[in-house]
């Protein structure tokens, strides 16, 4: 039962992750670290029935609370990046470099 | 009972400490007050002790310990008793005087705060010096009053010659304060104590004799280097640089009286080596003896009476070296009075004759400054120790009659004759040359105030007066010092009868020959062939420019290897070339990462995390 459970969390963070390496907006990397805490998620469940611990579902409402709390700023951050450089590529994002060196 | 000791030092050095932190909210006018009031307080609490408790047995107060590594234990404790209340009264009493005239005399000078916070802490220094009943304490008061000196040597540093006498100074007692502090080395090495009561016993009771001999010889070689004595004399004329309260507070107060106060303190390890105290008696002699001759050929006023101060000071050593401790202490408290006074004085005169210091150039101050005449000749008796009314009298003379009574006192004997002649001889010769003849028409008016007048009074009247503690011995009157010392330092030699007579005449004779002479040379200085003509005398036998040439040359030229060998090869060529280049290197190939990609951030972010994995599997747990 908990092998299925963890591959199941292991599809979902391999997706996560892909979706964060392969893509350049900020969209998806939002939705690739939803993901990730969602495979997170899925592991603390699994595990919280497999020894019948009440600590693995407290810790999937931490989780969900917390991607909860962790989403809305970063909508909020991705509204206005939208806003003020009309951009959503993340290698777009890069005032804070130094000015003259150039490279790649 | 007596835990109030600490307060004699604790004055001066709070007073330092007040200048420095809020000197700047003050003004240099308070500042001078706040300095001068301290070391009066301390005057206060040192008179409290003759008054109160007295010093038999010796009071002690132990503040707390500063230090105790295994059997090496440094207690901070005060101790005084008769020798060190002497020295302590000197200390803030005149030091309190030379405080109080340079009210006046240094107003609206520059560095004014910084003058005053480096005359407490002198004085703060030389009470611990004096106070202090471990070597390791006592050689805290030395480095202080070593600092102090070089500080206030070099005052007016804006002129270049001033800063290197300061230098010179501080460079020639470095060297006696580190043979000193090696000789205090193997004193513990060997006895595993500092404590002065408590290692003096142990010298007595297992000499060591090797030991002892260089243990000695080192802390002489520190005395001698503080206290200006031959040949480590030569950083005290150059040290005329700094104002004249300056020079009066080293000479009289402070500092080179250090020497010999360290002297009359270890006497116990001085006498355990055979031969050593007569080795000190021959050089204190030598040194009178040379100095004066120096000092009759000086024409800068302050240089004569910087001579005089090594030729004093000569005395006191061989005071200590005949066995006559409680007399060389009875000169040091003599000169310490009228020592302060010339130096003062000559602050004024210098000021009269607008910064001139060329006696040649004076004349006939008599007239327009009686006050300062009376007071300065006053000052020149005690040193010329004009017979009966002159303090020197009493204890100058009393050292060199009681050296004529102690085995192999001959060549002492002689020499310090020779040098009580020379003595009179420049002491009148400068009176003559500034107070006496005609008027110089360099003169500029100036009124000295009450500030200057009251310490030069009570400076003048000690300088008289003080002698009539210790008449000789067989004379009519009182005999208190040498009696009262008695249980700390014995009774010196005293001559008596007929032959302490006949020598007491011989020295009245020497001073009147000397008054004689002194009169002859101002008068050919006068007519243009004296005695400053003379390079020989007027150069210090040549043992100035001799070693200056001599001793310096070997150190620049390690210096300068050491600066082209060590530090431009090895340090700089490693330090700067491979350590700057090498970060710079790997600075800028880091820095390349950092290229705002966040893709990129992510990417690398996952190889780490993998990297890691791949680690702790492969890790044998």
């Amino acid at each position: 039962m908990i092998e299925i459970a963890l591959a199941a969390a292991a599809l979902l963070f391999f997706v996560g992750l892909t979706l964060i390496l392969l893509r350049r907006s900020l969209v998806f990397w939002l939705l690739g670290a939803e993901l990730l805490f969602n495979a997170a998620l899925l592991v603390a469940l699994a595990g919280g029935a497999r020894w019948h611990a009440i600590s693995g579902q407290v810790l999937a409402l931490f989780i969900m609370a917390l991607s909860g709390a962790a989403l809305a700023p970063s909508l909020a951050l991705l509204l206005r990046v939208r806003r003020e450089l009309g951009t959503l590529n993340v290698d777009g994002l890069r005032l804070l470099r130094e000015r003259e060196e150039q490279d790649d | 009972m007596t835990d109030w000791l600490f307060l004699i030092p604790a004055f001066p050095l709070l007073g330092a400490l007040i200048n420095a932190l809020f000197g700047e909210q003050l003004g240099p006018r308070w500042c001078g007050r706040l300095a001068t009031a301290m070391p009066f307080f301390s005057s206060l609490v040192v008179l409290a002790i003759w008054l109160g408790p007295g010093t038999q047995p010796a009071l002690l107060e132990r503040l707390w310990t500063w230090m105790a590594v295994g059997d090496f234990r440094v207690d901070v404790t005060l101790r005084v008793d008769d020798v060190s209340l002497v020295m302590i009264s000197i200390a803030s009493f005149v030091g309190f005087l030379i405080h109080l005239f340079s009210q006046q005399y240094l107003r609206g000078d520059y560095g004014e705060r910084r003058y005053y916070f480096y005359l407490n802490l002198f004085v703060a220094g030389m009470l611990v010096l004096t106070m202090a009943n471990n070597l390791l304490l006592l050689y805290l008061g030395w480095e202080t009053v070593g600092l102090c000196s070089y500080a206030l040597i070099s005052h007016w540093y804006r002129e270049a010659e001033n800063a290197w006498a300061g230098r010179k100074a501080f460079v020639v007692t470095r060297i006696g304060d580190t043979t000193l502090l090696l000789g205090i080395f193997l004193l513990f090495a060997q006895y595993h104590t500092l404590t002065i009561t408590s290692l003096l016993p142990l010298v007595a009771a297992h000499p060591a004799p090797a030991l002892l001999l260089a243990a000695s010889i080192l802390i002489l070689i520190g005395a001698y280097a503080k206290s200006a004595q031959f040949p480590f004399h030569i950083w005290l004329p150059d040290s005329m640089a700094g104002p004249s309260t300056v020079s009066a507070l080293i000479h009289a107060a402070t500092m080179v009286t250090a020497g010999v106060y360290l002297c009359i303190r270890l006497l116990g390890l001085f006498a355990a080596v055979p031969g050593m105290l007569e080795v000190i008696a021959v050089l204190g002699a030598w040194t009178a003896f040379f100095a004066a001759s120096c000092g009759l050929a000086q024409v800068d006023v302050k240089r004569v009476l910087a001579y005089s101060t090594i030729s004093q000071l000569g005395y006191m050593f061989m005071g200590v070296g005949i066995g006559a401790p409680s007399l060389g202490l009875f000169h040091l408290l003599v000169h310490g009075c009228f020592k302060a006074l010339l130096f003062m004085a000559s602050g004024a005169i210098i000021l009269i004759y607008a910064d001139d210091h060329d006696i040649r150039h004076m004349g006939g101050l008599k007239y327009r400054q009686p006050f300062l005449r009376w007071t300065f000749l006053a000052g020149i008796f005690a040193l010329a120790a004009v017979p009966l009314i002159s303090a020197a009298f009493y204890s100058k003379d009393a050292i060199i009659n009681a050296s004529f009574l102690v085995a192999g006192g001959g060549v002492p004997y002689a020499l310090g004759l020779s040098g009580a002649v020379l003595t009179a001889g420049y002491a009148f010769r400068l009176y003559f040359l500034v107070f006496e003849g005609k008027p110089s028409e360099l003169e500029e008016p100036y009124q000295m105030g009450w500030g200057m007048k009251i310490p030069l009074a009570i400076l003048a009247a000690a300088s008289i007066g003080i002698g009539w503690l210790q008449f000789p011995p067989g004379w009519p009157g009182p005999h208190l010092w040498v009696h009262w010392l008695a249980p700390e330092l014995g009774l010196p030699p005293r001559p008596i009868g007929l032959e302490g007579g006949l020598l007491t005449l011989v020295g009245a004779l020497a001073t009147f020959l000397g008054i004689a002479l002194g009169y002859w040379a101002a008068r050919r200085e006068r007519d243009g062939r004296g005695l400053s003509r003379w390079r020989f005398l007027a150069s210090g036998w040549w043992i100035d420019g001799t070693i200056l040439r001599v001793v310096p040359a070997p150190f620049y030229a390690l210096a300068r290897l050491l600066r082209g060998g060590v530090e431009n090869l090895g340090v700089q060529a490693l330090a700067q070339g491979g350590l700057r280049d090498g970060l710079r290197l790997s600075a800028s190939a880091l820095a390349r990462g950092e290229n705002g990609l966040a893709s990129r951030y992510a990417v690398s972010m996952i190889a780490g995390l993998l990297l890691l994995l791949l680690l702790i599997w492969s890790w044998p747990l």
